[in-house]
C-alpha cells in the first residue's frame, strides 16, 4: 500500500514535470517563431547624418563604415534624387554626383503610403536599418542600402 | 566636310545603338528555403543591382547579403552568421551570365521572349554555374526580366543541423525580377 502511494506520487511528479517542460518548450518555440522586428518608429537612431556625409564616409573606407553602420538604426537627411519602383513598393535614392555612389531606402509596408508621397528633389529625413554597402562592379560605385525604413519628415 | 560629319554622326549613333546596357538598382531577389516544417526561411532583397544588354546578350546582378529582409529577426541573424552566408566577410552575391539563344528573339519588337540563361553565380567567393529559362518582356517603355532557379546550399559550403533536421531546404528557390 505504502509502495503504491509512493509510486502514484512519483508518477504524478513525473507527469507534472513532463507537462511543464512541454508547455515551456511550446511557449519558447511559439515565441521564437512569432517574434518580429521592433517597429523602426519606436527605435532611437544611433546616428543622425546627411546623405552626403554617409556616402563620403563609405567612399573613404567601405570596411570601416560597414563595421560602424551595419545593422544600426540611422536617420539620414538629404534630397530624394530618384524614386524607383520595385514591384508594388518603391525605393528612394540619394546619389552623389562626384562618385555616383548612392544610398537606397526600402520601406516598411506600413510606411509605404507615406513613402509614395515623396517626389524627386524633395528634401526628406528617413530612418531605417542600415545594411551597409557593397562596391558595385556594374555601376563602379558604392551602393549603400537601408531596409525597414520610415519617412520622418517630408 | 558635311559628308564627314554625317558619317561620324552615323557611326556614333550606330555604336550607341549597339551597346544597349540597361541597369536598375531596384531589382528584386527572393530566397525561399522554407520546408513543410519551417516556413520562416524566406527573404527578399528589393535593392538588387542588375544589368542587361540585349544586343550583347549579357545579364548580371549583384545583391547585398545584409539587405535580405526576413520577417523573423532570429532567422535574419542566422542567415548572416558565419556558418551561413558570413555576410561580414562575403557581403555580396553576384551573377554574370549570357542569353544563349538571344539571336532567336527580336528584342527590337515588343513582346514576351523565353531565353535560356547560363552564368556564374558567386556566393561566399564560391562560383557555380547556373542554367535557367528567363522570361524577357519588351515594350515601348521598359524591359522586364524574370527568372527562377534553385541552388544547392552544399555547393556554396552552407551546411548545418537545421538543414539536416529539414528546417531549411537543401535546394532553396531563387527568384529574380528586374525592370529596366
Amino acid at each position: 500500500m505504502f509502495r503504491h502511494c509512493i509510486f502514484v506520487i512519483t508518477m504524478k511528479k513525473v507527469v507534472i514535470i513532463i507537462s511543464s517542460l512541454f508547455i515551456l518548450v511550446s511557449a519558447v518555440t511559439w515565441y521564437l517563431f512569432n517574434i518580429e522586428f521592433d517597429k523602426t518608429q519606436n527605435i532611437n537612431p544611433i546616428y543622425k547624418l546627411s546623405s552626403v556625409q554617409l556616402i563620403q564616409e563609405f567612399d573613404k573606407s567601405n570596411s570601416i563604415s560597414n563595421k560602424k553602420y551595419s545593422d544600426k538604426i540611422i536617420e539620414i537627411s538629404g534630397e530624394a534624387n530618384d524614386i524607383e519602383y520595385a514591384d508594388t513598393s518603391i525605393n528612394i535614392k540619394m546619389i552623389t554626383t562626384e562618385t555616383s555612389s548612392y544610398i537606397i531606402f526600402s520601406f516598411q509596408s506600413d510606411n509605404m503610403a507615406a513613402a509614395k508621397t515623396i517626389k524627386k528633389s524633395d528634401r526628406v529625413i528617413i530612418k531605417g536599418s542600415c545594411s551597409g554597402a557593397i562596391y558595385s562592379e556594374i555601376l563602379e560605385a558604392n551602393a549603400i542600402s537601408f531596409k525597414r525604413c520610415i519617412i520622418i519628415k517630408n | 566636310m558635311k559628308k564627314t560629319i554625317v558619317s561620324i554622326s552615323i557611326l556614333f549613333i550606330s555604336l550607341a545603338g549597339f551597346s544597349q546596357k540597361k541597369t536598375t538598382t531596384s531589382a528584386i531577389l527572393n530566397f525561399d528555403a522554407s520546408t513543410s516544417i519551417d516556413a520562416l526561411p524566406v527573404a527578399e532583397n528589393k535593392a538588387v543591382i542588375a544589368a542587361i544588354d540585349l544586343n550583347k546578350g549579357s545579364v548580371s546582378f549583384e545583391a547585398a547579403i545584409k539587405n535580405f529582409s526576413f520577417s523573423n529577426p532570429i532567422m535574419q541573424k542566422h542567415f548572416n552568421e558565419e556558418n551561413w552566408m558570413n555576410s561580414d566577410k562575403f557581403p555580396k552575391a553576384t551573377f554574370n551570365g549570357k542569353l544563349n539563344n538571344s539571336k532567336n528573339a527580336d528584342f527590337s519588337k515588343s513582346g514576351k521572349y523565353e531565353v535560356e540563361v547560363t552564368g556564374d553565380l558567386t556566393i561566399k567567393d564560391i562560383t557555380n554555374q547556373v542554367k535557367t529559362i528567363a522570361t524577357i518582356t519588351v515594350d515601348d517603355k521598359s524591359t522586364t526580366a524574370n527568372a527562377e532557379f534553385t541552388i544547392s546550399l552544399s555547393d556554396y559550403g552552407i551546411k548545418g543541423a537545421a538543414i539536416q533536421a529539414g528546417k531549411l531546404a537543401k535546394d532553396p528557390k531563387i527568384t529574380v525580377s528586374a525592370k529596366f
